[in-house]
């Protein structure tokens, strides 16, 4: 395992620098999780859909060990002693997301669930909101170490792109169960697309949380 | 020199006890918020009190000394005494209690006793000091709180970097914040003591050490040691009993209190406001807790309904009560402890 350690000197600037890494890292694996996803429903398992798989995966293991660097400095060297517990499960759900988006890469390369042509459009629809979401969330996290009054508006957004994310939800499953397809094909679709879905809950929740942490922090 | 020591005690007594109580003001929530170790916060906050008591004590002395002159030592011990043990009684009973309250009631107990007129002009000026002091650590907080917002909104600083510039501005307050409570509230422990000062003025190199820094030093000392042997329970407890307050909300407040503490002990600037013709500063002792109480209530205001609701309203109509009660305990208790001290202990409380 990669250890990864913060100088003692010049720590705040170190663990600040370590959180915005972190952060990028999220971005990055959603635009990937997006870019995968496209081009397995346009062209099924190829050599980008793996190598996009590949670097998330990566990257999650690279963000482990900045976490795992951020939670030790911030409790070793006692900083931020007010929002410390915050910050840290802050940290601790952005790591779960980023675990979910490559759990999902993973598990669509390993079971590559045929997409009937009828349902591409929509399934590139959800997953742009998908990604949407992501992006605000990692947004929302930024804002909340530099601007509070920005989190809300950028936790509206993730609201908002999770709510087009369940529509185009519903309105695949709705198409898949009145189609005369197999029901075990029904339902592999309907898992997978649930499965996607869920990432913008998650996002969601995160949002969530942020608000109450920024509340928390301007009280 | 055994029995000067005892008349002191006293006062060095209710220094003590305004070390162990007060400095909770000053870097209670610093501490409380493990923004700042108790160790670091005691030695600054020793440090400066004394600092501040010794260089700038003179001024509040000398505006008590207009309530009363108490011209022997026995008589000095009884005021301090009685303040103290008022503070002791109402602090027990858990009633808002400030020591410069209880000092101006004792002195006047001491000048009804010794049959002194208490000029009712001088008492009514330090009388309105305890309304003005948190009206104005009220609107100092306001206005500082106001523009460090207003520069966080403009620069957004990182929460990490934030963290370590509040860390640093909550020491510098607090050094300022225990300098402005030595020079402030020096002479609630030891201005009853300097009309009869043990003390004579000495020369360190070409400077003149006078028989009532001397004093104050002790004095300083006496509120440096509650500081580091007491204050650390109230500092780890106090935090939040009016209002849950954050580190850069406690930085304003700490300041704020500082500036109100520094107004009524700074000649210079009580000076230039007679030459600008506005009314003189009063510089007389006022409470640090009240200017804090005011702070921190000037914070809700800021924070508009919702800052109003989380107010304990009942600490402050405490504290209004105080100001009646505080000293008519202290003069009616000097009152008696003086009749005892003179008739039964034979001391002379009064020339």
């Amino acid at each position: 395992m990669a250890s990864f350690r913060l100088p003692i000197f010049g720590k705040t600037r170190a663990v600040e620098a370590a959180i915005d890494e972190f952060l990028d890292a999220v971005s990055e694996a959603g635009i990937l999780f997006g870019k995968t996803v496209e081009e397995y429903v346009s062209h099924g398992i190829n050599e980008d859909c793996m190598r996009h798989q590949q670097r998330v995966t990566e990257i999650e293991r690279h963000c482990d060990d900045l976490r795992r660097a951020i939670e030790t400095t911030l409790l070793t060297q006692m900083l931020i002693p007010e929002s410390r517990g915050d910050v840290l499960s802050l940290i601790d759900l952005l790591d779960g997301l980023l675990d979910r988006i490559k759990r999902e890469l993973l598990s669509m390369t390993i079971e590559a669930p045929h997409l009937p042509r009828s349902l591409h459009e929509d399934l590139k629809r959800l997953v742009s909101a998908i990604v949407s979401a992501i992006d605000a969330t990692v947004l929302a996290s930024r804002a909340f170490f530099t601007n509070q009054l920005a989190v809300r508006d950028h936790v509206h957004k993730i609201s908002i792109y999770e709510s087009e994310a369940d529509a185009f939800a519903i309105r695949l499953k709705q198409n898949i169960f009145s189609s005369n397809r197999d029901l075990a094909e029904k339902m592999m679709l309907r898992d997978f697309i649930n499965s996607l879905d869920r990432l913008a809950d998650q996002a969601e929740d995160l949002g969530d949380q942020l608000s109450i942490y920024s509340l928390r922090r301007s009280l | 020199m055994a029995e000067t020591l005892l008349f002191l005690s006293s006062g060095l007594f209710l220094g003590w006890s305004l070390g162990a109580n007060d400095a909770a003001n000053i870097f209670g929530t610093a501490v409380g918020a493990r923004m700042v170790r108790f160790a670091t916060a005691a030695s600054i906050a020793s440090v400066f009190v004394i600092l501040g008591a010794v260089f700038q004590g003179a001024g509040t002395t000398h505006g008590l000394g207009k309530l009363g002159q108490v011209d022997a030592m026995a008589g000095a011990f009884m005021v301090a005494l009685s303040a103290a043990i008022a503070v002791y009684w109402m602090t027990k009973a858990a009633l808002p209690v400030s020591t410069s309250q209880a000092i101006v009631g004792a002195i006047c107990g001491w000048n009804l006793f010794s049959h002194r007129a208490t000029d009712v002009a001088v008492l009514t000026r330090i009388a309105s000091t305890w309304i003005a002091a948190p009206i104005l650590g009220a609107i100092f907080c306001i206005v500082l709180h106001a523009l460090i917002l207003g520069w966080l909104r403009l620069f957004k600083p990182h929460m990490l970097r934030l963290d370590l510039f509040t860390r640093w501005a909550l020491i510098a307050a607090g050094a300022f914040g225990a300098f402005s409570l030595g020079a402030n509230n020096i002479g609630n422990v030891m201005g009853v003591f300097v009309p009869t000062s043990p003390f004579e003025d000495s020369m360190i190199g070409t400077y003149t050490v006078s028989g009532s820094q001397k004093l104050f030093l002790l004095g300083g000392i006496a509120i440096a040691f509650g500081i580091i042997s007491y204050s650390r329970r109230v500092m780890e407890t106090v935090g939040g009993e009016l209002l849950a307050v954050s580190p850069i909300g406690a930085f304003s407040v700490v300041v704020a209190q500082g500036l109100v503490l520094s107004m009524f002990a700074s000649r210079r600037l009580s000076d230039w406001f007679i030459s600008q013709g506005l009314p003189e500063i009063p510089l007389v002792p006022v409470s640090s807790s009240q200017a804090v109480v005011g702070a921190v209530v000037g914070l809700a205001l800021l924070k508009g309904q919702m800052g109003l609701r989380q107010v304990q309203w009942k600490v402050l109509g405490g504290i209004a009560l105080g100001w009646l009660t505080t000293p008519v305990i202290a003069g009616l208790f000097c009152f008696i402890a003086l009749f005892i001290l003179q008739n039964v202990f034979g001391q002379r409380v009064h020339s």
